[in-house]
């Protein structure tokens, strides 16, 4: 339960960033989706790592913005045979 | 009879080492990646693949002449001149006068296209176009106005290969190529390949064009310019008897072929196919007289369409002597001579199991006593 709660956390945190178009800072963040500063920032940390968002610190702030969506180009992989 | 590569592989092996032919095969289904400039392929960006159809596709990376002859035509040639054939080498020609009119010979490669797009057997033929002066690109034709429109050689090379791409993406399911041999030694690579699947089953045909070598466009437009001629006056070369021959308003300019060797495209260097030996049915002027083309017909669908053609009056077929095939036999043998050097010049040795032999050295492997 507690691993599907982080799950839920993180999607929710990346909705989030994905739907604003702006940076966010944690307090933004962590009262957006319920929970607190500190396990908003633990999150974030983690989707970080992911590669997932970015995230700074500006003097005692964090700031989080989303990723660029690349969008993935098509590869000769499409006519690989299979097998 | 393959290798493996990646467009890294292509760039190192095929494209910066000065035998890309140009033919298109690369990019014809991998248009994210890979682009043409200066008639060049070129890549902003690498793709992450380990292997690629790009040096699948290439007909410079690797290419088993014999195994493709055994795989599309059942049998390996005897005449290793020409390569493999059925029936006759004759000479013919279109009787329609709208064709003969603007053929470069006679006309046999548009007439048959159009026979066929009539009776529904092909939908679309993947054709060279000129665009502006003698600059070409591949053109899916749909009509017998548009085939009789792309009639005519072309001198410079043209990335036919690309059209095959364009044509199946348009959702052409009845295809035919029209190609020098490199194009169509692309096209067996393509169909044959183990590791991709891009539909070949929808490429019906093969019409491949005697090719000596093809020239780069800014070279023989500098050529032209000091032999007093501007591109835009040019209405057709021709290479006749040892000259290549530009016809210019009304004019006859006549240059030995010699004279143009230091404008040839590089690549054409390191090629010894000179009568299209892989396509269903190869057509040239060498051999024929002069409206008239010489025509090799390579694999069954090749004679069956030849023969019915004829038979429905869309062409008009004739022997050719001895003497002419002779004189076909000998320039695709001069070719080959003057290609082989090159091509031992710049090849690596062989490997035949353990032993490492220069390729020019392969006889003596074979030859006892």
């Amino acid at each position: 339960m507690h691993t599907e709660n982080k799950i839920d956390i993180k999607k929710r945190i990346l909705e989030m960033v994905a739907e604003k178009a702006e940076p966010l800072t944690l307090v933004e963040i962590a009262k957006k989706v319920g929970i607190s500063w500190s396990a908003a920032k633990t999150n974030v940390l983690e989707l970080s790592q992911e590669n997932k968002i970015n995230v700074k610190k500006y003097g005692k702030s964090w700031i989080v913005w989303g990723k660029e969506k690349k969008e993935e180009k098509k590869t000769c992989s499409i006519y690989r045979r299979m097998g | 009879m393959e290798e493996r590569g990646n467009i890294t592989d292509l760039e190192g092996k095929v494209i910066y080492n000065g035998l890309c032919c140009y033919c298109g095969a690369c990019g014809a289904f991998c248009k994210e990646y890979i682009t043409y400039e200066d008639d060049t392929p070129k890549t902003k960006e690498k793709c992450y693949e380990i292997y690629g159809a790009c040096y699948d596709f290439c007909p410079r990376t690797f290419f088993a002449p014999f195994y493709v002859e055994r795989e599309i035509f059942g049998a390996v040639r005897e005449d290793n001149a020409l390569g493999f054939y059925r029936g006759e080498i004759v000479t013919a020609r279109a009787k329609e006068e709208s064709i003969t009119k603007r053929a470069q010979d006679g006309g046999v490669v548009t007439a048959l296209l159009g026979f066929l797009l009539d009776k529904g057997e092909i939908d679309a033929a993947v054709v060279a176009k000129r665009t502006d002066g003698w600059k070409t690109e591949p053109f899916v034709a749909t009509t017998k106005e548009e085939i009789i429109e792309a009639a005519g050689s072309k001198y410079t090379q043209c990335p036919s290969v690309l059209g095959l791409g364009d044509a199946f993406r348009e959702g052409k399911s009845k295809v035919a190529l029209v190609g020098l041999p490199c194009h169509i030694q692309a096209a067996r690579k393509m169909q044959l390949s183990k590791n991709f699947d891009v539909g070949m089953d929808r490429m019906k045909l093969t019409i491949g064009l005697f090719c000596t070598e093809t020239f780069d466009y800014e070279l023989l437009v500098k050529k032209v310019a000091d032999l007093g001629v501007k591109m835009e006056d040019v209405e057709k070369f021709n290479i006749k008897k040892g000259n290549f021959i530009i016809y210019a308003k009304g004019q006859e300019i006549k240059t030995p072929i010699k004279e143009m060797r230091p404008y040839m495209r590089e690549a054409c260097k390191y090629c010894v196919d000179f009568a299209a030996e892989f396509a269903d049915i190869s057509v040239g002027s060498i051999g024929s007289e002069l409206g008239w083309s010489t025509v090799i017909c390579r694999s069954k669908e090749g004679e069956e369409i030849m023969k019915e053609a004829e038979e429905k009056g869309v062409i008009e077929v004739k022997k050719l002597s001895d003497g002419d095939i002779e004189s076909v036999r000998k320039l695709a043998v001069r070719k080959k001579k003057e290609n082989l050097k090159n091509i031992y010049e710049k090849a690596e040795a062989v490997k035949v199991l353990n032993l490492m032999i220069e390729p020019e050295m392969l006889k003596k492997l074979t030859e006892f006593g």
